[in-house]
């Protein structure tokens, strides 16, 4: 066994250093899996030849049926459990005649090896039974019913099944789960989780202080009522819908009343809205009547496909079903569904018809704008002053603006007479003695650099296209119900199978259908008496409800194991929006389907999932186990458990995070986008162009950014935001040199830890042991240790008088008035402020942005 | 006291040479090029960190490639907007005969056409007898060099997606670039310098914007950074005026101080480590790209050789120079792009100019290249998104003839990093209006590409949305013909 686990360990470090190409590390107690190790090595070298279609002497290499099957001349490629007997690797190694493959290059060792190594491993019993069923459905397309929770040795540490699925798993591999983590730790992880904010430090101090069980539900509680909850759920949920609020593409054309569906979003999450209901609304919202002018709003998700420009026609409209039947199953399904639209699902039962069965249900479907009244939970109804201050400002800034140019210009051209343009005496001369009365020198030699700049400031302010808060196109859009959400056409169009997924190659003509893998049949839907060719979205409304509905085995098991991922860095299931056979699997099946078990008789409570996880004691590991280095070496990825993951903040939760520390957070909620404040240089290389809002609006969270396809806020892009353009089911974490330059160097940082330093100055004053331990209580909620806090006043004291520069008074403040925050309303210039750069330290510290 | 902290604890590391005086006054402040600065290193050291700071997974670590490679980086002059075929490499006498006959045809719907034939001139030229239009009289002077592909053929007729095609491999948006795939492959060679630089025309933006340049779904860290050719060469690299470099020294040392207690309570999260390095790297990096893009300081020759005293030159000359200094110094991938090729209007004119403009900075790149031994190791292509098409609509026909879009025949060059020079590979039907003989789709020349830099591109794959993904899709056949 030890000998096996040393061979197989070799096989994978081989094959990962000889070919990058496979991303996914082999840890060592990893079974090799023949979709995701063994078939792409087939698939390259073999299938050429031994592909279904060709089968050159009857042997196939696609599947392991066929392999076990085998050809002509050997019989079975493969005998499980018996490499040196299987003909398969004979023939590799070249021991038996012909050595294959006959032509191109020979497979290297470490793939012999690995392929070796897995024929080993294969279980001939288990592999007879499998065969024997038939390949009868399996794991997660069958029904869930509630496990059995198990009982654990160590039944102390149990406060929910969820820990008794966990420890049992642990207990089978002889592991033990890591100590709870600190109180202070817990805090900061269940603000972060639920709100995407640090505590405060009062919050902190009083959860410190005591210390029950009741104190610790209490804050679950409190943070669930939070309205900045539906903020933050919110940006996972438009992270897989790929939100923006732009079209995309060349001209990425903006779309100034999707905010709408922004906020239906997030009062989904605040109300918590059941889950099904949720997914009916999105999907076919328009279609129920129950649920109004709202389920119309709600269609937006359909609304988010890139618009790509084709010179035919009838590929626009297959992008836009290719996009919108593959976005809604991965997101709702967790399948890969448009694996399946070229050919047959190379891993999961979805044949290629299903996939048109399911694209049915869209044919009907075109999306455009129709007037959508606001309903009582927009902001314009529920606040209707503030809406009506919103879009007064809006029309006095535009109004502003005109003016502003109008005499900016008229000021100009009193200065550049004719007469003031001719620069020298001969040219006067030159000009009385012509005919011509033309001036001899273009207006423009007369203006100034900056005059120049203003005049290209004016004319983008008025550009129709380029700029996404262009004058006529933002008013006129974003603060009038006319432009809403529709969803519709009558008489839908026949749809057919596409050969390769090409339009022109119809196939045979299909019916909308769900998929048979859980039907056990493909038979046309039931329309249960509905008209679906005059019926309003109806065809939708068919789906939705086989997708909400308690029966389906995939929409609980991928909506709880998304949930869990976003607590735990990681979801049960590594590949949140696959859970397919080739996806990463699982270990907790039991405590998956025990959970959506949950979900469903909750109601489809998302927060009822939020109390079960974050009460339960997995959930409180500490990041620190003495087991570390043993445990790393038998799962390196920590899927059984055993600790905590730590977890890096996303970009939009940094920034949040930034602004509460600094006191500048802006809580106000929904309505249109705020625009950032984007170098120039950056806007116009990316070929868009939009002012800055007022910095009390830039103060925002982060969810309220203008999410424009062509110009994602530099920040978000650097830490690894979500690609704007497809469904975003997990968010990368990579470490690059762009951002340091985010967090060091940018105007923003510098701006907060300024305004975090005269905070420090307001509530601790001038003391700098007070400032130190104050700046620690914001950034961390915690006081410095001692050498922490002789490092901060060391760095104080150095230096501390510096000479304070004159403000600097740019352009751009004056463009734009002086909410900038730039140089206008500081006495000093930033590197003279010690305290703000020992701020600009602090954010940018591994524990200001890791979560522990 | 911040002083100590720079000193050697255990490894003598030495200033990169390239890095010239800048390079050595960095050195003792102790950012020399190495694993991490010297103060981190001697702070890791203490405390028994540096091990593991070492193996911190460096996402562009320089990886082997698949197999002896000719190129070890490339350069791609993107000519966006598109040239016309028959105005550039693909001489058709047999369109000219047809100047000025209507043909009825769909283009977007039926319309009525007519047929326009090439406004240039072609000559022979070189051992080879190459035939070059006359807008490109100092290229000519090199065919010997370069390998012409004139049976191209791509995906899509707009633009954007024309763009997203030739940069991706994918005509919507999303998929990662090439660039990408190859640092992906390959990893970085420098340690100070980005590995995947974009140089953009300053007169417009690159149709389809950043997504041209992205990873996709690749790591973040394989995605292209643009650099000015003007102004601040990357966005934020420097702090707001008024930061000394040695305020900003001070700030990341006490930030390295500080980050270690943190390293206990986080145990085996590289990305800490990571992190650390990081600030070294990117304070090392705001004087590494200065100097990387610092054209000035080239002998006055050589700027003369690239055309930088030619006003209408100097943009094109100065992106070609500033691509020649990034891969010497180490830059894997670097695309240049010339915008104004789309001349549906006036191509006699239109296209002139544009030779005018990148005529001598390319010739020169190629030259320069070469005389430095550098041109064997650097593969250069040079392509538009698509070709164009041999007649034009009536309207356009009346003024100044131009031609429109076309995606069914489209010619690209490519020279240096193993590509047989003095090459022409396949033709087009008699009148350039679509590929003919031995035709090549652009994932062939993606497929070529990645060969000659050592990659194989069915090996070169990526795990994402329930496959392996390539750039070549199903893979790209080798075009055999130019490849030494």
């Amino acid at each position: 066994m030890n000998h096996l686990f040393s061979h197989l360990c070799l096989a994978a470090v081989l094959i990962l250093s000889a070919q990058s190409s496979i991303p996914v590390a082999l840890g060592a107690d990893e079974e090799i899996g023949f979709d995701r190790d063994i078939r792409p090595i087939l698939e390259q070298h073999c299938r050429s030849c031994h592909s279904a279609e060709a089968h050159q002497s009857g042997l196939v290499v696609d599947t392991l049926e066929a392999l076990l099957r085998g050809g002509a001349l050997d019989g079975p490629a493969v005998i499980a459990g018996n490499s040196a007997a299987s003909p398969l690797v004979s023939r590799l190694k070249g021991d038996s005649k012909p050595a294959m493959p006959m032509s191109g290059t020979r497979l290297t060792d470490e793939e012999i090896s690995l392929i070796a190594a897995w024929i080993d491993q294969l279980n001939p019993a288990d592999v007879a039974a499998d065969r024997a069923a038939g390949g009868s459905r399996s794991w997660p397309w069958t029904r869930f019913a509630p496990p059995e929770v198990p009982t654990v040795k160590q039944q102390q540490w149990v406060r929910n099944p969820v820990d008794a699925f966990v420890l049992s798993a642990l207990e089978e591999k002889g592991m033990e789960p890591a100590s709870q983590a600190s109180r202070r730790a817990l805090l900061r992880r269940i603000y972060f989780g639920l709100i995407g904010l640090p505590p405060p430090p009062k919050a902190m101090a009083a959860f410190l202080e005591a210390p029950s069980e009741d104190a610790y539900r209490a804050a679950i509680e409190k943070l669930l009522d939070d309205p900045a909850y539906g903020e933050r759920w919110a940006r996972h949920w438009l992270d897989l819908v790929r939100y923006s609020d732009t079209v995309g593409e060349s001209v990425d054309y903006p779309r100034p009343h999707m905010w709408r569906y922004r906020d239906y979003v997030v009062r989904a999450f605040n109300r918590d809205m059941p889950y099904d209901r949720f997914i009916r609304q999105q999907l076919a919202g328009d279609a129920y009547r129950k649920y109004g002018a709202e389920g119309k709003i709600a269609t937006g998700f359909l609304h988010q496909w890139v618009f790509v420009q084709r010179v035919d026609s009838p590929q626009t409209r297959r992008d836009f079903l290719n996009d919108v039947v593959g976005t809604t199953g991965s997101v709702f399904l967790g399948m890969t569904l448009g694996c399946a639209r070229c050919h047959d699902h190379k891993y999961d039962p979805i044949p290629t018809r299903d996939y048109y069965r399911m694209e049915a249900f869209f044919a009907p479907l075109t999306v455009g704008p129709e007037a959508v009244p606001f309903i009582p939970y927009e902001l314009p109804e529920l606040d209707p002053d503030l809406w009506k201050k919103k879009a007064e400002d809006w029309k006095n800034l535009l109004e502003q603006r005109k003016e502003e140019a109008a005499s900016f210009k008229a000021k100009l051209a009193a200065r550049v007479t004719p007469h003031y343009q001719l620069m020298a005496p001969q040219d006067l001369k030159d000009w009385v003695v012509s005919d011509l009365k033309r001036t001899p020198f273009p207006k423009r030699f007369l203006y100034t650099k900056e005059d120049t700049e203003r005049l290209r400031l004016i004319s983008r302010q008025g550009q129709r296209f380029a700029n996404v808060n262009s004058p006529d196109y933002y008013q006129a859009k974003a603060f009038v119900a006319s432009q809403g959400f529709r969803a519709h056409t009558a008489g839908p169009p026949t749809t057919y199978v596409l050969k390769g997924g090409n339009y022109k190659l119809r196939g045979e003509a299909v019916e909308p259908g769900v998929l048979s893998a859980v039907t056990g049949h493909s038979r046309p839907v039931d329309y249960k008496g509905l008209d679906i060719r005059s019926s309003r979205g109806s065809s939708r409304k068919l789906l939705a409800e086989w997708i909400a509905s308690p029966d389906n085995p995939l929409t609980a098991r991928v909506m709880v194991n998304r949930i869990w991922q976003y607590h735990f860095g990681r979801g049960l299931v590594s590949t949140p929006s696959d859970l397919g056979k080739n996806g990463g699997g699982t270990v907790h099946r039991e405590l998956l389907d025990w959970l959506a078990w949950q979900f469903v008789r909750s109601g489809w409570s998302i927060k009822e999932m939020h109390r079960i996880i974050l009460q339960s004691n997995v959930y409180r590991q500490s990041l620190r186990t003495p087991h570390l280095e043993a445990y790393r070496k038998l799962d390196s990825d920590n899927r059984y458990l055993w600790r905590r993951n730590p977890i890096r903040l996303e970009a939009e939760i940094m920034r949040d995070s930034v602004l509460a520390v600094s006191g500048q957070l802006n809580p106000s909620m929904g309505g249109p986008p705020f625009f950032p404040d984007i170098d120039d240089a950056v806007q116009r290389r990316a070929g868009v162009w939009w002012e800055p809002s007022p910095r009390e609006e830039r103060s925002r969270r982060s969810v309220y950014v203008l999410q424009c396809r062509s110009l994602q806020l530099p920040m978000v892009a650097v830490f690894d935001g979500p690609n704007i353009n497809e469904s975003c089911p997990v968010r990368d974490v990579t470490t690059v040199t762009p951002q340091v330059f985010s967090l060091l160097n940018s105007r923003f940082s510098h701006q907060q830890a300024r305004f975090m330093a005269d905070r420090i100055r307001r509530e601790a004053g001038d003391n700098p042991e007070r400032q130190v331990e104050h700046a620690f209580q914001l950034a961390f909620q915690r006081s410095p240790s001692a050498l922490e806090r002789d490092e901060c006043l060391g760095f104080l004291r150095e230096h501390q008088v510096e000479p304070d520069l004159p403000p600097r008074v740019t352009l751009r403040a004056i463009r734009f008035g002086n909410d900038l925050g730039e140089s206008l309303d500081r006495q000093k210039e930033p590197g003279g402020d010690r305290l703000a750069r020992l701020c600009l330290v602090l954010i940018n510290m591994n524990e200001f942005i890791f979560l522990e | 006291m911040a002083k100590s902290e720079f000193e050697v604890c255990s490894r003598v590391e030495r200033p990169d040479p390239r890095l010239g005086e800048m390079g050595r006054r960095d050195f003792l402040y102790g950012f020399g090029r190495g694993v991490g600065s010297l103060a981190l290193t001697s702070l890791l050291c203490r405390d028994g960190w540096l091990q593991a700071a070492e193996t911190a997974q460096d996402p562009l670590a320089p990886k082997q490639p698949h197999f002896a490679a000719k190129a070890k980086a490339c350069i791609f002059l993107f000519m966006e907007g598109a040239p016309g075929q028959m105005d550039t490499f693909d001489p058709k006498p047999a369109l000219a005969k047809y100047h000025g006959t209507p043909v009825t045809r769909v283009y977007g719907s039926l319309e009525k056409r007519i047929y326009v034939g090439s406004p240039f001139k072609f000559a022979r030229h070189g051992q080879c007898g190459m035939e070059v239009s006359e807008i490109f009289p100092h290229l000519a002077t090199c065919v010997d060099d370069i390998a012409v592909v004139r049976s191209l053929h791509t995906d899509s007729e707009a633009h954007p997606g024309a763009c997203f095609m030739m940069n991706t491999g994918v005509p919507i948006p999303g998929s990662p670039s090439v660039g990408s795939w190859v640092i992906y492959g390959l990893g970085s060679e420098s340690q100070n310098l980005p590995a995947f630089v974009v140089l953009p025309d300053q007169r417009g933006r690159i149709s389809g914007g950043a997504v041209n340049y992205s990873n996709g779904y690749l790591p973040a860290a394989t995605h292209g950074t643009l650099l000015n050719s003007v102004g601040a060469p990357i966005f934020d690299l420097q702090p707001p005026p008024g930061v000394t470099r040695e305020q900003q020294q001070a700030d990341i040392a006490l930030l390295n101080r500080l980050n270690r207690p943190y390293l206990e309570s986080d145990p085996g999260n590289e990305n800490l480590l990571a992190r650390m390095k990081n600030y070294e790297l990117a304070f090392r990096m705001q004087f590494a790209v200065p100097e990387a893009v610092d054209i000035d300081s080239e002998p006055d020759k050589i700027k003369e050789m690239y055309g930088l005293n030619d006003q209408i030159k100097e943009p094109m000359a100065r992106r070609c120079l500033m691509a020649r200094r990034l891969v010497e110094r180490g830059v894997r991938y670097v695309q240049v792009y010339c915008g104004g090729w789309d001349s549906h209007e006036n191509i006699a004119e239109e296209h002139r100019k544009r030779g005018y403009e990148t005529d001598q900075p390319v010739t020169a790149l190629l030259k320069d290249l070469k005389q430095r031994g550098m041109l064997d190791e650097t593969l250069v292509v040079w392509a538009g998104e698509f070709g164009r098409t041999a007649d034009n609509s009536m309207d356009f026909f009346r003024s100044h003839p131009g031609r429109d879009h076309n995606k069914e025949a489209m010619v690209a060059w490519m020279a240096g990093g193993g590509i047989k020079g003095g090459t022409v590979v396949g033709n087009t039907d008699e009148l350039g209006i679509k590929a003919a003989e031995n035709v090549y789709h652009l994932h062939d020349l993606h497929g070529t590409m990645l060969h000659s830099l050592g990659l194989d591109d069915m090996r070169l794959t990526y795990y994402h949305a329930g496959r392996f993904k390539r750039l070549t899709d199903l893979g790209g056949r080798l075009i055999k013909e130019i490849v030494a």
